[in-house]
């Protein structure tokens, strides 16, 4: 997607969004249970949103600006691992607000007829997997292919580090995830609509694969940073391995926090959603870093 | 890596520069020289490298405002310039290897 053309493509998705968001009725349940008026929540949904668009555009203008740079040094030894990077970084910022509409057209699914609930429930869990997956698996492929270039391995203490966080956040979700399934007021089948093998391995499995490969991605772009040579463009490569070290990290712990919502739901709702949105306002300051160095990365090129 | 036939001058310069835009300098030079000198990078002889030099200065106040950076890059680049042709040899005209003399501290 050249220039102007993924600005197109986010104005289009905000509409859809918006567009459905005023045209699907709210839930009357929801209503009810909160004691709202229909226009109330709408205009509760309108104070979501809002951040939710900026935190997306701000993705798109990181896009915008890496697919820039990206198709500049294409030709490149260092330019194809780049490319994959920069494709990754395209599904993650693309499944954003592809997702959320998914969501909201599932929602109104569930709304209008209720036994399309377990169906919508299981495409919804699957399409919040699916996104970020791809995405990281292209750019664990880029960041690997960045340190084969420098021909750098990982240094032992770093293998230590990673494998003992790999553990401590395995093994806790699995922990979220299997405590809720055994506990008294709910179990597994309400949540994920599916038994807990299928829960297991298609779910759990996948995120905390994905997870692990977003940290060593996330490494990888600090491993090749610090054996770039180049005053000027090691400062602007910086810049942008930060970002999208900060848009990795973040990723990873907000769907951390979001799939053990349910598990967690005796804690203050609003304080895990001010966690959630201090999250995506540092994924969006990520997504700056990386059309920040970007641009001058990009300049060093044009010159 | 930019296709450029053998020239040693070429290689210095580039290998100035790739201590302040690593990988993207050969990319860099390569650019200047067929844009501001319209030559192909592979002929850039002695007597190009003022006029080279002084188009590198320019394009590198547009990528940063380290005047301190730029005065210590171009005054490695006129090394390059005042360095006498070494014995001759069969291989042709030969030229010193430049390496900076005084490292760079940023203030």
């Amino acid at each position: 997607m050249r220039g102007r053309k993924i600005y197109y493509v986010y104005a289009a998705l905000v509409v859809i969004y918006l567009g459905l968001m005023f045209l699907i009725p709210p839930d009357p349940a929801v209503l009810k249970r909160y004691g709202l008026s229909a226009t109330a929540s709408r205009w509760l949904n309108v104070s979501v949103a809002v951040p939710l668009m900026a935190i997306w555009l701000a993705a798109f203008y990181g896009y915008a600006k890496l697919r820039s740079y990206s198709r500049l040094i294409r030709s490149s030894p260092e330019g194809r691992a780049v490319v994959t990077i920069t494709n990754g970084v395209m599904i993650l910022v693309l499944g954003l607000p592809l997702a959320a509409i998914l969501r909201q057209i599932l929602k109104y699914a569930a709304q209008l007829d209720n036994s399309l609930m377990a169906a919508t429930t299981i495409i919804s869990n699957y399409a919040n997997l699916i996104f970020p997956l791809v995405a990281f698996i292209l750019i664990s492929a880029g960041t690997r292919s960045l340190i084969e270039i420098k021909k750098q391995r990982f240094p032992r203490y770093a293998s230590h580090a990673l494998i003992a966080i790999f553990a401590v956040i395995s093994v806790g979700y699995s922990y979220f995830v299997l405590h809720y399934a055994f506990s008294d007021d709910a179990n597994v089948d309400s949540v994920y609509k599916m038994p807990l093998w299928l829960v297991l391995m298609t779910l759990v499995v996948p995120y905390i694969y994905m997870w692990f490969i977003g940290f060593i991605a996330a490494y990888e772009m600090y491993l090749y940073n610090s054996a770039i040579k180049g005053i000027l463009y090691r400062k602007s490569w910086s810049v942008l391995s930060a970002g999208l070290g900060v848009v990795i990290i973040t990723q990873v712990v907000v769907q951390y926090l979001t799939t053990i919502t349910p598990q967690l739901n005796r804690l203050s709702i609003t304080a895990i959603l001010l966690v959630v949105y201090a999250l995506l306002l540092l994924m969006s300051v990520g997504y700056i870093l990386v059309a920040y160095g970007a641009k001058k990365l990009q300049k060093i090129e044009e010159v | 890596m930019v296709a450029v036939a053998s020239n040693q001058l070429y290689d210095q310069v580039v290998d100035v520069t790739r201590e302040y835009l690593g990988p993207a300098a050969d990319r860099f030079i390569a650019r200047q020289i067929t844009n501001h000198l319209q030559i192909a990078p592979e002929d850039l002889a002695n007597a190009d490298l003022r006029k080279l030099i002084d188009w590198l200065k320019l394009s590198m106040a547009f990528l940063t405002n380290d005047e301190l950076l730029i005065e210590r890059y171009i005054s490695e680049l006129k090394t390059i310039a005042r360095i006498k042709p070494a014995r001759k040899s069969s291989g042709g005209t030969r030229y010193k290897p430049v390496r900076s003399a005084v490292p760079y501290i940023k203030k």
